[in-house]
């Protein structure tokens, strides 16, 4: 082929200057293209070149609902292909041909119940109730987005049989970046994920919240806020934040750069520029820790 | 009083005369020409350049030449214009007609445009690319660059589940 090698020639500052006139779904798109582009895409300074004020303003609304309308494209996730993946993970071979797959019927065993009414655990503390309306559109896309990624699919739904019993009450030590290791109490019911810090720092005194979230289905995920203040717990607010449960002894909690957090919506986005810590129970070493399977920004 | 032609030599040896008016629209060129006010005008050696990439570039100068100079005035204008000054879109016909050749030819001129720094040309080339990219899958941008796939199957992974999947999935 002619061109071969022909992108490899430019110069990183020309790429980088090429993928400034990307959108931001380009921009995802071609960083799965090679090692190279991941890093260059990777790299700090492009997102800065990128002004996203009037992104914010135009595209990055028309993204997220562009991105919307896809995951509930109900025929994407029940194309035959999708169907085949999870066939052939479920028996541990490799993908068998769309057209001798099973489609339908194999796909509805592993059609995840309706949300229940009344969730287990449901408890009318007043924070949880700021998360209630939050929890099933939470957790309807949770679904929709698992559906799509096909192969992940099935193992988060056995991790969901697992995690089921799974219990966040107690004692936990959490890494706080330049404060270093605090420690939290939590306080898990249902879906809800309520934090006392039982170490002060010098931004949040003990005897503070740290982070609410309230979980997805399969508690492997979570979304909510974390709190955040200047020093001597100045302006005290919250933030949007997320949880990400490592193994079953230990999750992170991310959220994007505190001076950027409110210019980002784009889903994509979001996560290239988060910043996370991560929590494990009491009395535990990190480096016991699996590693996490979030790539992390820069 | 300088000449009102240049001569600049290629990296295929050839002695190429362009007039003044294009020469100074490459950066490059220009910052040599006022180092050597005044020194008999040899023939400027451009090492980067082939003869036939150089040829390209001073079409696109000649159909060029009398566009107003680059100027930061878009910082004035609001943020939404803005925007749009930055997206992708080539809106000169004969641009477009320009940037429709051989994925070498387009990579040489882009790499030329940057060594001889002419703005215009440049923006033009990477609009062109970008716009390639655009819209494709990361297999698709494979075969159509040449680029070797060295992501692993874990790396894929990882991004898949960092960032969701969308319609144009590999």
């Amino acid at each position: 082929m002619e061109s071969l090698g022909m992108f490899e020639m430019l110069p990183t500052e020309v790429v980088t200057l090429v993928f400034t006139k990307l959108d931001v779904r380009s921009l995802c798109t071609v960083r799965r293209v090679c090692s190279h582009w991941d890093k260059i895409v990777g790299c700090q300074s492009l997102w800065k070149t990128l002004d996203f004020k009037p992104y914010m303003e135009t595209r990055a609304l028309e993204e997220v609902e562009y991105i919307r309308k896809e995951l509930s494209d109900e025929n994407l996730w029940k194309s035959e292909a999708c169907g085949s993946i999870f066939k052939a993970k479920e028996h541990g071979k490799p993908a068998v041909p769309a057209a001798t797959a099973t489609t339908s019927n194999e796909w509805e065993e592993w059609k995840i119940e309706p949300l229940p009414q009344t969730p287990e655990g449901g408890n009318s503390d007043s924070s949880s109730k700021v998360f209630i309306k939050k929890r099933k559109a939470n957790w309807e896309e949770d679904i929709v987005s698992k559906k799509l990624r096909g192969e992940d699919y099935l193992e988060h739904y056995k991790e969901w049989h697992l995690l089921r019993h799974i219990d966040f009450n107690g004692q936990w030590t959490a890494c706080y970046g330049t404060h270093g290791d605090e420690d939290i109490l939590v306080k898990h019911y249902g879906y809800t994920i309520d934090t006392l810090k039982l170490t002060g720092d010098i931004h949040i005194p003990a005897g503070k919240p740290t982070f609410r979230m309230c979980l997805s289905r399969d508690l492997a995920s979570g979304e909510g806020e974390i709190h955040l203040a200047e020093a001597n717990y100045e302006g005290p607010r919250w933030g949007e934040a997320s949880l990400q449960l490592r193994s079953s002894d230990s999750f992170d909690i991310l959220w994007p750069f505190q001076t950027a957090a409110h210019q980002f919506i784009s889903h994509e986005f979001y996560w290239a520029v988060v910043t996370s810590a991560c929590v494990w129970p009491y009395g535990r070493k990190p480096e016991d820790l699996p590693p996490s399977g979030l790539p992390r920004a820069g | 009083m300088a000449s009102e032609s240049i001569s600049v030599t290629t990296s295929d040896d050839q002695t190429i005369q362009l007039s003044r008016k294009h020469a100074q629209m490459s950066q490059t060129i220009n910052s040599m020409l006022e180092d050597s006010v005044g020194a008999d005008q040899e023939a400027i050696p451009l090492p980067n350049v082939s003869s036939e990439v150089l040829k390209k570039v001073i079409d696109w100068c000649t159909h060029h030449e009398n566009d107003p100079a680059p100027v930061e005035k878009v910082k004035k204008l609001n943020k939404k214009r803005e925007y749009k000054a930055k997206n992708s879109t080539i809106s000169d016909e004969w641009d477009k007609n320009f940037v429709n050749a051989e994925l070498r030819v387009i990579v040489d001129i882009l790499l030329a445009a940057n060594y001889l720094d002419v703005k215009g040309l440049f923006e033009l080339m990477c609009k062109h690319i970008a716009n390639e990219l655009k819209g494709k899958t990361p297999d698709q941008i494979r075969e159509r660059f040449g680029i070797q796939d060295d992501l692993t199957e874990e790396d894929k992974a990882a991004m898949r589940k960092a960032w969701g999947a969308t319609k144009n999935d590999s």
